[in-house]
Parts: structure tokens; sequence; C-alpha cells
């Protein structure tokens, strides 16, 4: 049986003052790839936070834990959390250049990050870096240790990135859109590499972004969040071409298909702290909303077996 | 198709950057036409000169060498000020699209006051009308862009280009840093303008998809100069170029099953 | 869309307040100082000279006897005020100036910034001694060798927050709206650089008062017997251990006049820095 390495349980998050996530439940299994998809505010972002567990980051836990490998992070100490960080728990930045000194060489920060977890080897530990380039794609891994990151593009700077967490080989990668900021083309190449790595490796990804292209890609399994509720949950597969919310089903819509037709767009935003409000939040925008979308309390209903909504209006 | 109809021409269009004495070709022979009514797709990675064709257009930068013909006028090396009334564009960074400083709706009293000539009462009038055009409810123009959202921000950056009744609308990006959602929103005004106004409209993203669903026509640009132009159904269904043929298939479909 | 933490912001707004209060204190203070004074600041006494700290002179009396309390309010007059005009002064030079060279650049730019890369080659202190000497001891005279390279700070700091601003979007979008030079500087870009600005000119007011209390301490300031807390130190040198007060008096002042300022600039900045963060 493979065991979750991270559990979520009935999690309930705040940042600046409003609840910005509420009883989200899921699990990351060891080797598996999980997607949190939702539109911009929907809390996918500090659901990361939270997994993170860092004090200075603004997110609050309000209820609800998070267990990481059986260790429920809001047990252990600052201390050992931090060193959870980089070495089990790694993490890549929408930003190319958000994790690096953009001037100082790649040899140094390299050299520097593995000191700081203790696994610094001198040479040999060159020589596996640069097989980490090698294994993302990156050719020519001498010439890129002794560049800076302002030297290249943000397709190779988000790479180095990739190979920086893969260095210490951690558990569970987290990804905050890593590839929104990247050409077509490249994103396409990263994504890919990332799959490739998995593979290789027994590790465990949580990757957070909007589109829906990306975590048919690479995730075994989708979540779908909307204003800090989860609203659906399963199989990508079964989430994106039997998808059973309603949102679900108009995120889906709202995507270009090489049709040569307009997507039909999503009128409206989602709620700010939609997460305190009673009943469904999606129900101002939702095309099949009923009368008692506003009592309905929020639960997560089996539709199908491994197969959750929160709502399954959306299913034809 | 009669030529004297064209709202834009660009003939030959060349534009160098010299950066530490080395010279770089960031647009090279860009010629290409927009009818009035139409909406012209540009697609092209970064460093592919999509953006910078754009800012020459619109006068905010200086071409090298050719010719802008806009509305029957020469327009090339102008400045901003003598074309914003016939052709205006909107940023990619929605957000600094707007002075962090001020309302939204004082930078659009401020583009009506400005291009539509109009004073007093008016203004604030023709300020409320432009933001219901694109959607959004007159009360936002009291925030500040650090309080709207990406999507909102760029529908009131719309808004503003809309004051001075321009005839072309270049936009430049403006989807890529939205959600998908906010994506289809804003392609879906575009499209209610062009109905609705009869605006011709360039609209450049990397987003082949995206652009297949919105454009009539589309460009594809590499390394400054346009590689394939043609009709968008026979872009995406035919194309003939290797780099679209790439571009193509870079497209994330959620059609595509997770590969083992 | 959240911007900063409120907790933080809220601490830090609290910090500015406190300090921006008792600047104005401070600077009230120095305005109400002739009301304020027990005794004629400048009224030499020779039955009391040198006496310490009582009732009728609080601060006790230097070598001439005068009231030392007085003379330190009457300092503070000239000391803030001297330093806030060349402070003002030298914003509103290096600025303006600063503001020309990053948005037209050319020629104007490589010559002002040659200058500032002169005037920044001397030690500031040494060159001031110099231009005062020069000139010849006076308030003014050690006002203007403080300015002289006090504009530079500015200059540089305007030109590359210009520099930076120019290729932001909105400027773009509103030479699209239709908007003229003038306008465009005054209206969108002078507002967006402030900020930086007006924390170096907080803790700038501090260096001057400093500058201008050396200047006088060398003799090379203020003439006596105008009070002024540089040349009241000077003055009071020679007898220290037999009358320490006429030196810690306005000794202390400068201080926490020094440290209130610094304090509010470093206030405004960590408030603009909280602001500054915008996390998704």
């Amino acid at each position: 049986m493979n065991d979750a390495l991270l559990k979520i349980e009935d999690l309930s998050l705040s940042y600046g003052g409003g609840l910005v996530a509420a009883d989200v439940t899921f699990d990351v299994r060891r080797g598996e790839t999980l997607a949190v998809v939702g539109e911009s505010g929907c809390g996918k972002t500090s659901l990361l936070k939270a997994v993170l567990g860092l004090d200075g980051l603004g997110v609050a836990v309000e209820s609800g834990r998070v267990i990481f490998d059986g260790r429920p992070l809001s047990e252990m100490p600052k201390k050992a959390r931090r060193a959870l960080l980089g070495g089990e728990i790694g993490m890549i930045f929408q930003n190319p250049g958000a994790a690096f000194n953009p001037i100082r060489s790649y040899k140094k920060q390299f050299s520097e990050l593995l000191k700081s977890h203790g696994r610094f080897q001198g040479e040999s530990s060159y020589a596996e870096i640069r097989e980490c380039f090698e294994k993302l794609g990156l050719p020519e891994g001498e010439r890129i240790l002794n560049s800076c990151p302002y030297e290249m593009s943000g397709g190779m700077n988000q790479r180095v990135a990739i190979a920086a967490a893969m260095l210490l080989r951690p558990k569970l990668l987290l990804m905050d859109e890593p590839t929104s900021a990247l050409d077509v083309t490249t994103q396409k190449t990263v994504l890919d590499e990332l799959s490739r790595l998995k593979a290789l490796t027994e590790m465990a990804m949580i990757l957070v972004t909007h589109n829906l292209g990306a975590a048919a890609r690479i995730a075994e399994r989708t979540a779908v969040m909307y204003a800090g509720r989860l609203v659906e949950y399963g199989g990508t597969q079964a989430v994106l071409k039997t998808p059973c919310h309603p949102y679900t089903r108009c995120l889906i819509d709202a995507i270009p298909k090489l049709d040569g037709r307009l997507p039909s767009g999503l009128e409206g935003q989602p709620p700010l702290y939609g997460a305190e409000m009673p009943g469904c939040a999606f129900r101002d925008r939702c095309p099949l909303r009923r009368p008692d979308c506003a009592e309905r309390p929020y639960a997560q209903e089996e539709a199908e077996p491994g197969h959750f909504a929160a709502c399954a209006e959306g299913r034809i | 198709m009669n030529e004297a109809k064209a709202i834009l021409k660009v003939r030959g269009l060349y534009k160098t950057f010299k950066r530490k004495g080395v010279a770089a070709e960031a647009v090279s022979d860009g010629t290409f036409e927009l009818m009035p009514g139409e909406i012209l797709g540009i697609v092209g990675e970064s460093g592919s000169g999509k953006s910078t064709l754009l800012r020459c257009i619109a006068c905010l930068e200086r071409p090298t060498a050719g010719e802008i013909e806009l509305d029957g006028r020469n327009i090339a090396g102008k400045r901003p000020s003598n074309v914003c009334r016939t052709v205006q564009m909107v940023f990619q960074d929605a957000a600094n699209s707007f002075n962090p400083r001020m309302k939204t709706g004082a930078a659009i009293d401020e583009a009506v006051r400005q291009l539509a000539g109009l004073s007093g009462g008016s203004v604030r009038k023709r300020r409320d009308e432009l933001i219901r055009m694109v959607g959004l409810d007159p009360s936002l123009g009291e925030r500040y862009p650090g309080e709207l959202s990406g999507g909102q921000c760029q529908r009131l950056a719309i808004a503003r280009t809309l004051a001075g009744e321009p005839k072309v609308l270049l936009c430049d990006e403006v989807t890529s840093a939205l959600d998908v959602s906010a994506q289809a929103q804003i392609a879906g005004l575009l499209a209610a303008l062009r109905r609705e106004l009869g605006l011709a409209i360039v609209f450049v993203s990397h987003d082949l998809a995206l652009v297949g669903g919105v454009c009539d026509r589309i460009l594809v640009m590499r390394g400054g100069k346009i590689v394939e132009t043609g009709a968008a159904m026979e872009m995406l269904t035919a194309p003939r170029e290797e780099y679209t043929k790439l571009l193509l298939s870079s497209v994330l479909s959620v059609e595509d099953g997770y590969e083992e | 869309m959240m911007k900063g933490r409120p907790a933080a912001r809220a601490a830090v707004k609290r910090r500015v307040w406190v300090f921006l209060i008792l600047a104005i204190l401070l600077v009230a203070l120095a305005v109400a100082a002739p009301a304020l004074a027990p005794n004629d600041p400048n009224r030499t006494n020779s039955d009391f000279m040198k006496i310490a700290p009582c009732a009728q002179f609080p601060l006790g009396t230097d070598k001439l006897g005068r009231c030392v309390l007085s003379r330190v309010l009457m300092g503070a007059r000239t000391s803030i005020f001297s330093s806030l005009c060349v402070v003002a002064a030298s914003f509103a030079f290096g600025t303006v100036l600063g503001v020309l060279c990053g948005w037209y650049g050319g020629a104007l730019d490589e010559l002002v910034m040659r200058a500032v890369d002169i005037l920044l080659a001397f030690p500031q202190m040494v060159l001031a001694i110099a231009v005062a000497g020069v000139l010849g001891g006076s308030l003014l005279n050690a006002m203007i060798a403080m300015g002289i390279t006090g504009w530079t700070l500015y200059a540089r700091l305007a030109r590359s927050a210009v520099l930076t601003l120019k290729n932001e979007p909105f400027i773009a979008a509103e030479k699209l709206s239709g908007c003229g030079t003038p306008r465009l500087l005054c209206r969108h870009v002078l507002p967006n650089i402030f900020g930086p600005l007006l924390v170096n000119a907080a803790t700038q007011i501090g260096t001057m008062m400093i500058g201008i209390a050396g200047l006088s301490f060398l003799g090379i300031g203020v003439t006596p017997p105008q009070a002024e807390w540089g040349s009241m130190i000077n003055e009071a040198r020679a007898y220290i251990q037999l009358a320490p007060w006429t030196v810690l008096a306005p000794g202390g002042a400068m201080l926490i006049t020094v440290m209130i300022f610094n304090y509010l600039g470093d206030s405004v900045r960590d408030l603009m820095d909280v602001s500054g963060q915008s996390h998704e």
C-alpha cells in the first residue's frame, strides 16, 4: 500500500484577516504528482505556504493539520521544521529569478546551498550538479556553473532552479506555477523533464497552476479549488474528462481549444474570503445554480471511487 | 482585397537596438496590413520582436527604417501624442499600466479629458460609460490598481484606451499574466468590442490556441521576422512552416492524456 | 492583492507617528525658543560664571555667565532651521536635476553626473571646510559649504529612480493618453519617486546638523556670540572638567535631535518596505 507522504486534514487557513482556505482535505502519495488548479486567489498558493510551514509568510493555520511523513508539522519545533525545507521538502517559485541572487555565480550559490545542508563534498558535488543539469536538458554544465543568473534566459534559470531543488533529493517538491513565466516551447520541455525526473526518483510533487493542460500532462491526480474550498478531487483523467462540479466544467470550457472558436469566459470574480460564505461560494457565477445552493453545506461526495466533488450538478 | 481600405499598413519595418555597441535587430522587414474591423493575431515567443513591432506602431519607439501608414497618414517616427486618437495600446502588465498612486477612475478621466476633449461633469459620465462598456461596475473606478485583480485592471486599461474612440487597438500579451478564466473574459471582451465598435485589433500572444480562437488572421514571428501568415483556421489545422508546427505542438491540451 | 501584513504595517505606522510627533515637537520648541528661554541667552554676567544648574539657571551658566538652557534653546533654532534649509534646498535642486538627467539622458546627464563624481571625490567635510574657509566664517557660508555636496545624493537617487520608472507600462500608457512631458513628470514621475528621497532627506537633516555644528566647532561656522550647539561645545571645551554642563547640555541636545530625525527616516523607510511587499 502506497501510504501518504503528505496528508492535509480539514485545513483552514487565514491570511490578511480572513479565511483563504477552509476544510481542505487531500493527500499526496510517494512518487505521485498532484495538481492543484484554480483561479488566482483561490487559496492554492496559501496551501503551499502552509505546507512550507514558515511563519514569516503571513499564512496562519486556523484549524486542521498538515502531516508530513507521519509527523504533524504544527507539533514540530521550529528548528526541525526549517531542517525539513530543502532537505525533504523542496520549492520552486513562479519567478525563475526568485530563487537565486542574480549577480552571483551559480557555482558559489550551489556550494552554499549544499554546505548549509551539510552535503557539500567538493569536486564530487560539482560533478553531481553537472549530471543533474544533463538530466534537465542543460548542456555545458560547467559554463552554467560559472555564469550568473542575470546572464541567462528565464527558461534556463527555471531549469537551474529545478536542478537546485532536486540536488537535495527532497521527498516532496512543491511548485508554484513553475512554467507560467516561460515561453510555450520551454514550458513543454520543462514539464516533460519533470515527468522524466519523476520516473527516475520517487519524488512526490505538488504542482500549483491555473493551466489545466499542464496538470493533464504530468499529474496523476488533480484537485480543483474555488474560493478556498476543494470543489473537486480525483484522478486527472476523471476530473478533466468527466467533471462533476459545475466550476470544473466552466474552467475546462474557458480553455481555448485548437478549434478556432472563442473560449467561453466565466464572468465575474471569485469572492474574496469566499471560504467564510455559507452555502456554495460559486453560486453567483454558476450556470446551474439552484435556490438551495445558498444554504447547502460544504461536503465532499464520492461520485466514483477516488473521485470526489462538492457538487455533482456538472455531470452530463 | 481593396488595398486602399486597410486601416494600418506596415512596410519594410526595421528596428535595431544598440546594446553596449552591439547592434541587435529586433524587427526585420516587417510587412503586413490590417483591415478595419479585423482581428489580426501575432504569435511568437520572447525575442521574436512582436512587442517592438507594436511599440513602433504606437510611436513609443522610433523605427530604424520602414513605413507605417495609419488611416492614410504616415506615422513612422512620430510622437505618441500625434497618433493616440487613432491607435491605442494595452500592455501585458495590467496593474502597472496605471499610476500606482492614482485611482484607476482618475487615470481614465485624464484620458477622457485629453483624448476626447471633454470637461466638467461630462468627464465623469463618459468614464462610467467606458467602464460599463468593458463589463465592469463604475464603482471600481474608485479603487487603486493595487486593489484590483489582474483581469479587472486589464479591463479598465482597455476602457481607458477607448476614451478617444480609436480605430486600432494594439494588444501586447494582454492575457499572458492572467489566469485561464480571466483570459477567456478578455478575449470575449475584445471580440465584443470589434462587433460593437468596429475596432481593428492586433492581438499579440504566445498562446497559439487563444490566438486561433480570437483572431481572423495570424502572423507568426520569430527572431524579428514574420515567418508565416494565413487565416486562423488554416494555421491551426495545416501550418506550413516548421516553427509554426513547433508552436502548435507545444500547446498543452486537456485532451492529451497523462503520458507515462 | 493583500499589501503587506496588517499587523506589521500597523506597528511600523505607529513608530512613524511617534517620531514624526517628536520631530514636530522639536521644531515647535525651536520656534517657541524666545518665549521659553528663562533668561537672555546673550546676556553675560560676571557674578554668575560657570555656575552649576540651579533654580535661576536650570542648566547652569557658561564661562561668560550666560544661561546655558537659554543658549541651548536658541541654538536649537539655529541648528534645526539651518539644517532644514540646507536639506530643503539640496532636495529641490538635486531632485529636479536628477529627474531631468534621468528623463532626457544625453549631454545633460553626462555633464551633471561627472560634476557629481568630481564633488563626491572629496570627503564631504574636507570640502566643506575648504569652502567655508574661503568664503569666511558665517552661518550662511557654513550652510553653503554643506549644501555644495548635499544635493548630489538626491540627484543620483532621483536619476536612477527615473531610469527605472521610465520603463514602466503606465508611463507609456499615459503618453498614449495624451500627456505632455511636463504633466508626465509632475503628475506621474515625481510622486512615484518621492519615497526614497524623503527617507534620505530625513536622515540627511541629522548629517547636516552635525556638519554645521562641526564647522562652527572649528570656528568657521557661526560667529560668536550667536548661540549654536557646535560653537557652544567649542567654547566650553577648555573647562569641561570645571563645568561639564556647558558641554553636556548642547552635546546632549544635538544627540537627541539627530537621533529623532534619524529614527524618523528609518521608520519611514521601514514603512515603505512593508507596504512595498505585496504577495499573492
